[in-house]
């Protein structure tokens, strides 16, 4: 059960950061850059938990 | 003589190895200058046409792109189909941004020059593939059934980040170009400047989402390739690490996420 929690946790993760990444193009088109750059940020944040657990998901044995 | 044992499963390595055919090669090449043609024609030439974006000089400018084509494909060189003749499209964009506009595309037509331009890209990536030289070692898949479990699921999460790997550009794409909330903002802030903007916003994607393919998706899978032995010596290195999952990256990756979504509440609400 644990393999199945890591890997959809992993694929969640780094699919839900484009959720994050196109705010960010929608803030640019408001010229609202400040919060561009923080959700911008906040993306690469999420991104970087979901390569984190990817790995931990690769690793794991049986 | 007993062919020399491996560890793990090399199925996939192996059976990428085989160079492909020459007629499924040229097969690949033919595809490639096809599909090549008609994303020049539908992303520069008839918008350009239609538009008026274009003048004769700036027309005879774009024309590089294909005449880089036709020489990749005559010199069967990954560099000019790979390299030069998406830049040569690039360039083309920004000598004219209006080609790039939202109203020069509708959805459907923009859905047609992207496949084009993907089924190009994977073409002529064929069409270049080089022989490889043979793996070390290598056993048949059937001789040992269907891969251990351990694969079976290693294989599952490579296909979803293959699947993640395509959802980014288009997600990309549709932010700028289709979504029409941005582009109500595009048009309604930046008015003249909205086509330039876009274009802006069209390599600034491409570049994150380059940035973003190198640090995410290679990142993961470079520590699980094999078969290659210059790697060898850098995979054992590797493997050590990624064993040992950095709860410093997670910790601060969390951290961050929730610091910035705290600092963007209160952008907005002040």
């Amino acid at each position: 059960m644990r393999r199945y929690f890591f890997e959809i946790l992993a694929l969640v993760l780094i699919g839900g950061s484009i959720y994050f990444f196109t705010e960010s193009i929608a803030y640019l088109a408001r010229r609202d850059y400040v919060s561009s750059i923080l959700v911008f940020f906040i993306g690469l944040s999420v991104i970087s938990v979901g390569k984190e657990i990817a790995r931990l998901a690769l690793v794991q044995k049986e | 003589m007993e062919p020399p044992r491996v560890t793990g499963y090399d199925g996939p390595v192996t059976a990428r190895a085989q160079p492909a055919a020459p007629r499924a090669r040229t097969l690949a090449g033919a595809f490639a200058v096809a599909l090549g043609l008609h994303a020049y024609a539908a992303m520069i030439a008839l918008p350009g046409a239609l538009v008026g974006a274009l003048s004769r000089a700036e027309f005879a400018v774009t024309a590089i792109a294909p005449l880089l084509l036709l020489a990749g494909a005559w010199r069967r060189s990954d560099i000019l189909l790979l390299l030069g003749f998406p830049a040569a499209l690039l360039a083309s964009l920004a000598l004219a941004p209006e080609l790039a506009a939202a109203g020069t595309y509708d959805p459907v037509r923009l859905l047609t020059a992207s496949v084009s331009l993907v089924g190009y890209l994977l073409a002529a990536a064929a069409y270049c593939a080089r022989e490889v030289p043979p793996p070390e070692a290598s056993r048949p898949l059937a001789e040992h059934g269907p891969p251990p479990p351990r694969w079976r699921r290693r294989l599952r999460l490579y296909r979803g980040l293959a699947a993640l790997t395509v959802a980014f550009p288009v997600a990309f794409v549709y932010a700028i170009h289709v979504d029409p909330r941005n582009r109500a903002y595009l048009d309604a802030l930046h008015g003249d400047r909205a086509d330039a903007l876009t274009a802006l916003l069209s390599l600034g994607a491409i570049a994150t989402w380059l940035w973003l393919f190198a640090y995410v998706f290679l990142d993961i899978l470079r520590r699980h390739r094999r078969g290659d032995r210059a790697l060898r010596v850098r995979l054992a290195s590797l493997r050590g690490a990624a064993k040992r999952p950095s709860r410093l990256r997670l910790t601060l990756g969390t951290a961050a996420a929730v610091a910035l979504a705290v600092a963007l509440w209160v952008a907005r609400a002040s």
